[in-house]
């Protein structure tokens, strides 16, 4: 049974094909990377896993089952989370409610239950207590825990977007531009911090940056899209010298 | 370091709340017993649109769906409840038009049984106007639940077998006294604040701020925004069961836009989101607008002579609340609710002299 796999994938927004034909299938616990450059339809491949396109063709497989045109929070219950390319919290929130709602998609209890706090609701939210209290440490953001996460400094943002996605228990993690904006140190600390995510969840990330230094450094395989084609796909060093790449980047000699 | 604390009531605060809980409750019996008639019918009125306005904020302050749809509920779950308390030969002499359809003319429930049915029925109803509604956001939600509004006053006043037209229904018996209407008010405070502080209060404030990032952590958004509508309208219909058994006399003109403006005010100078800000704002407008009956009144001020002038209280009304909207735009409590540790915080930090060691 395959993990994770697009097959024929296309996205038609009326005369624009963002994505044409994309393929890309992940194993478990491996890290791809999408590069190309904007507008290749990189970020248009994430919506229509996460769920929110429907795809023109092709479909999608996660699990063993057909995902394509599943509404996003079904999608996300089934295991595959995302970040958001310019960050999306809930800015009024505090840091620690915005872990809090990530584990609200397997509360089993109905509101009912919630209302009138029966035991079983009760038992749901210490867990809940405990799992955001868990992820919260595990980027380091406990001691800013009571903070409206729209005060926090950039970086610290990122990395609450990736606790929370964490918090949602996925088995697929799909990053949008994770360093954007980070310097040079925030973004090794942040290749260090999926890396050991990676291994203690036994995640598969798929990552989408323009930082190349850092895609080379985390990716195992690299898939290059440009205007919604796939122009490449390998080892990170083949893609470093392929002709093709170099031309989409740097433009035609 | 157990962050959960912050979020938990402990037993001090428990405590705190049901001794004033208890000593607000002596306080209106003592009102209701000694008070004259206008006074405790004030603090009826109070009760009832303080359990309206915290009803109504619960998707339009807390989810931020901004729904204009509180007077259907509300007369939706009048004209339910009243046709069920009115007895079969009250019915027959009211429906002088047309006749009342068969069920109702025969059914005779007593209160409590008419403002659950009412509730449930007013909830279905929410239910099922949920779909389309909620198939669009922002200015045009807005703008389908004003529509809803509409349609059911005119329903109201066409529908002359059921709901005896733009004549309404008269001898309604006035089982609304104190107990009833804060019996009404502290339940529906009680049960939508302990769901705003659930797990599923945390969705709906999610949905408020970012329906696309909470799609992303697995919030069913059209679910959730169908809950906070239904719930919503379940106490927005049993309010306007019990306003319906204490004004006596209902007709489609009661529930025009006029009264989701009145809500619309309260919820909004409470804080949209806040229901401790709501309950404060339903004092602060059902009382304060007793009170500026005074300047509708001829006046004498050092010798100078002002005629009554009608309406006056409205315009000084407005002018709050203009003055609310420049200077406190997020109203009295912003989206936060009222805790104890906050308090006790304010508190300690007036006793304690400042730039001392803490």
């Amino acid at each position: 049974m395959t993990f994770f796999a697009c097959e024929n994938l296309t996205m038609r927004f009326g005369g624009l094909t963002a994505v044409n034909d994309f393929n890309l299938s992940i194993e478990e616990g491996e890290i791809v990377g999408l590069i190309g450059p904007n507008g290749a339809g990189k970020t248009t491949v994430f919506n229509m896993i996460a769920g929110y396109h429907r795809p023109t063709g092709g479909v999608i497989y996660f699990g063993g089952q057909r995902i394509d045109g599943m509404k996003a929070n079904r999608v996300n219950r089934l295991g595959i989370a995302r970040t958001f390319q310019n960050i999306r919290l809930f800015p009024e929130l505090s840091v620690f409610e915005n872990v809090l709602v990530a584990h609200h998609g397997r509360l089993k209890s109905s509101f009912f239950e919630a209302m009138l706090r029966t035991p079983r609701y009760r038992r749901e939210e210490e867990q809940m207590y405990s799992r955001a209290e868990h992820f919260l440490a595990e980027v380091g953001l406990t001691d800013v825990a009571h903070e409206r996460s729209g005060a926090l400094p950039y970086g610290k943002q990122r990395r609450l977007e990736i606790a929370r996605a964490l918090a949602t228990g996925p088995k697929l993690l799909l990053l949008d531009e994770p360093a954007a904006g980070m310097n040079p140190s925030e973004t090794v600390e942040l290749l260090e911090l999926l890396l050991r995510l990676r291994e203690k969840y036994g995640l598969s990330l798929l990552i989408i940056e323009h930082d190349m230094k850092f895609i080379m450094r985390i990716c195992e395989r690299l898939k290059v899209l440009d205007y919604g084609m796939t122009i490449a796909e390998g080892r990170p060093a083949e893609i470093q010298n392929d002709a093709k790449v170099i031309e989409a980047y740097l433009g035609e000699e | 370091m157990e962050l959960r604390n912050n979020r938990k009531m402990n037993r001090r605060d428990r405590l705190l709340s049901l001794t004033t809980t208890a000593v607000f409750l002596f306080l209106l019996f003592l009102a209701d017993r000694f008070g004259s008639d206008y006074e405790t019918r004030i603090l009826i009125n109070c009760a009832i649109f303080i359990g309206l306005a915290v009803s109504y904020n619960l998707i339009n302050g807390v989810t931020g769906q901004f729904s204009l749809a509180p007077n259907a509920f509300a007369a939706i779950g009048a004209y339910t409840s009243a046709l069920l308390t009115m007895t079969p030969l009250e019915k027959e002499l009211s429906f002088i038009v047309k006749p009342l359809i068969w069920p109702l003319s025969v059914i005779h429930a007593p209160f409590i049984i008419s403002l659950l049915i009412a509730g449930l029925v007013t909830a279905f109803m929410a239910f099922l106007m949920g779909f389309p509604v909620f198939r669009v956001r922002g200015d045009y939600l807005a703008i389908v639940t004003l529509g809803f509004g509409e349609v059911v006053r005119v329903v109201a006043n066409n529908a002359q077998s059921i709901t005896n037209g733009p004549l309404g229904l008269k001898g309604i018996v006035n089982y609304t006294d104190m107990a009833w209407s804060w019996g009404f008010a502290v339940i529906t405070v009680f049960l939508i604040y302990r769901l705003v502080q659930s797990s599923y209060g945390l969705a709906l404030k999610a949905i408020r701020y970012d329906e696309t990032a909470s799609e992303a952590v697995g919030v069913d958004t059209f679910r959730h925004k169908m809950l906070a509508f239904t719930v919503s309208a379940f106490f927005g219909g049993v309010g306007g069961g019990i306003l319906a058994h204490f004004i006596t006399t209902i007709s489609p003109n009661l529930f025009t836009f006029f009264l989701t403006f009145n809500l619309l005010i309260i919820i909004v100078i409470g804080g949209l989101g806040s229901t401790t800000g709501a309950v404060i704002a339903a004092f602060m407008v059902t009382l304060g607008g007793e009170l500026l009956r005074v300047v509708e009144e001829p006046l004498f001020i050092g010798g100078l002579h002002i005629p009554g002038i009608p309406g006056m209280r409205m315009v000084i009304f407005s002018l709050i609340l203009i003055l609310v909207m420049i200077f406190a735009r997020h109203g009295i409590m912003g989206s936060q609710e009222f805790s104890w540790r906050w308090a006790i915080e304010k508190v300690e930090s007036f006793r304690r002299p400042k730039g001392g060691d803490a």
